[in-house]
């Protein structure tokens, strides 16, 4: 007799090189009643192969790995397979952090640091870590990866730098539906899960003599934000940098709120401070924090986009902007990793447009043009 | 929720005692690469998963040992630690 299939049990394949690892990491998934490993590879490339087989509701996975990398597998499995993967890499401040940062791109929804012997976090801690965020990744709608999609095809993937290019932009009108804001300072963007890839995709076509300064806001794992910035730094015409306490925001340069601290604007010359997080508060840095901070001093003077991610965060802070008559964007459902905090702002009535990834920085080219 | 309060506290030693054991057989199987390194790579590589599994399994020395390993070969340097973690992986019990 077949026992009967629980539907409430996330399947997870684990993918490691390490029998270590793979042991441990089934016994910390398996410590939980809704989770459940129901494979396990030992590279890449037997990774992309069980998980076209089983089709798990998670791969948790690592990224240094034989025969074939832990990048390749993912840009693999999201073009023929799209399962939520959640990356554990070791190394959050070196060469690795910028990999964790390519998986993401590639399709990898979340990234966990792995621990190393610089840690004090216990076994059971980190187990536990581990536990969370595979029930969160495996409840992620995904969809079938452009970037695997490419390589499948033999094609060329768009990674070289552009910074120097000369770009030409021609004034763009602003859409029929949105007033232009020429005299905007500020463009700030909020962003989660799948975010590192809309955001590439936004920032790529804003010009690097953008009269505005960009200010993002991504959530991401504690040590990996300067790895999202090196990343980001090499593919768009803008540079990109992480923001430091008592900074300006420039015009034409891209900032990333750092780990660990909610980003706040505090005048319009655009200084910014890291303040520490709300007690409980979830997600660090904090999308609500920001933009509500860009509200109270810019007022109309700021264009807000709310980009994919899980949850809520950034729907109260992009309300905010709105009720003090800056521009707000959200992005669309068809083209969201996750359409949560795009869908919570939407509901709250905190959107001014909701736009396709592919268009917002044509949105905001045209909003900011002058005629 | 009985179990997620089981999965909060200590491994159960049975895993433990298999975590311990994988790890002897993974230095084991690494060793051979990391006594006559042929391929900078692939001691990287060793080097890299050692750290984790070590970590895995309260071996902090050899952790730390594998780190440096691990950095060093990354930023292009010799591997100055490799001869004292190979020690200390001859140092664990055989599998």
């Amino acid at each position: 007799m077949t026992a009967p299939v629980r539907t409430d049990v996330a399947t997870v394949v684990v993918v490691d090189d390490s029998p270590v690892q793979r042991r441990f990491l089934r016994a910390a998934v398996e410590a939980a009643s809704d989770l459940t490993v129901v494979g396990e590879a030992r590279n890449g490339k037997e990774a992309v192969a069980l998980v076209a087989r089983l089709r798990p509701s998670a791969v948790l996975m690592d990224l240094d790995l034989p025969v074939m990398s832990g990048i390749e597998a993912i840009e693999r499995i999201m073009a023929s397979s799209p399962t939520p993967i959640l990356v554990y890499s070791a190394h959050v401040g070196g060469p690795e952090s910028a990999n964790a940062v390519e998986a993401l791109a590639a399709g990898a929804v979340d990234v966990i640091a792995k621990p190393g012997p610089e840690d004090t976090t216990s076994l059971e801690e980190y187990a536990d870590q581990v536990r969370k965020k595979l029930r969160v990744a495996a409840r992620v709608r995904v969809i079938t990866h452009p970037r695997g999609k490419l390589r499948s095809r033999g094609l060329a993937v768009p990674t070289q730098p552009v910074r120097g290019a000369t770009q030409v932009v021609a004034p763009t009108p602003p859409p029929v539906d949105l007033e232009a804001r020429p005299d905007v300072k500020l463009i700030v963007i909020g962003a989660s899960t799948g975010g590192p890839q809309a955001l590439q995709t936004v920032l790529k076509s804003l010009p690097l003599d953008l009269p505005q300064a960009v200010l993002v806001v991504q959530h991401m794992a504690e040590g990996f934000i300067p790895g999202l910035a090196s990343w980001l730094d090499q593919l768009v015409p803008m540079p990109v940098v992480v923001a430091v306490d008592g900074g300006r925001l420039l015009p034409g340069t891209v900032t990333i709120a750092p780990s660990g601290y909610n980003l706040i604007v505090q005048d319009d010359r655009l200084r910014v401070a890291c303040v520490p997080p709300e007690p409980n508060q979830f997600h660090v840095p904090g999308i609500d924090a920001c933009m509500t901070s860009v509200a109270d001093v810019l007022g109309p003077d700021a264009i807000g986009v709310l980009l994919t991610g899980m949850g809520r965060d950034g729907a109260a802070g992009l309300k905010a902007m709105r009720d003090r008559g800056a521009t707000t964007l959200g992005q669309d459902e068809a083209t969201s990793t996750v359409y949560g905090m795009p869908a919570a702002a939407a509901a709250l009535d905190a959107v001014d447009r909701q736009v396709a990834v592919d268009d917002v920085a044509e949105v905001l080219l045209g909003l900011v043009a002058r005629s | 929720m009985v179990a997620e309060q089981a999965a909060r506290g200590a491994l159960p030693e049975e895993v433990r005692r298999g975590l311990r054991e994988a790890f002897a057989r993974e230095v084991a199987a690494r060793l051979p690469h990391l006594r006559r390194p042929d391929d900078w790579e692939l001691v990287r590589h060793d080097a890299h998963s050692l750290a984790s599994s070590a970590w895995v399994v309260g071996e902090r020395d050899i952790s730390v040992l594998a780190r440096a390993v691990e950095e060093q070969l990354e930023s292009g340097a010799e591997p100055a630690e490799l001869g004292a973690l190979v020690a200390a992986l001859e140092a664990v019990p055989a599998p």
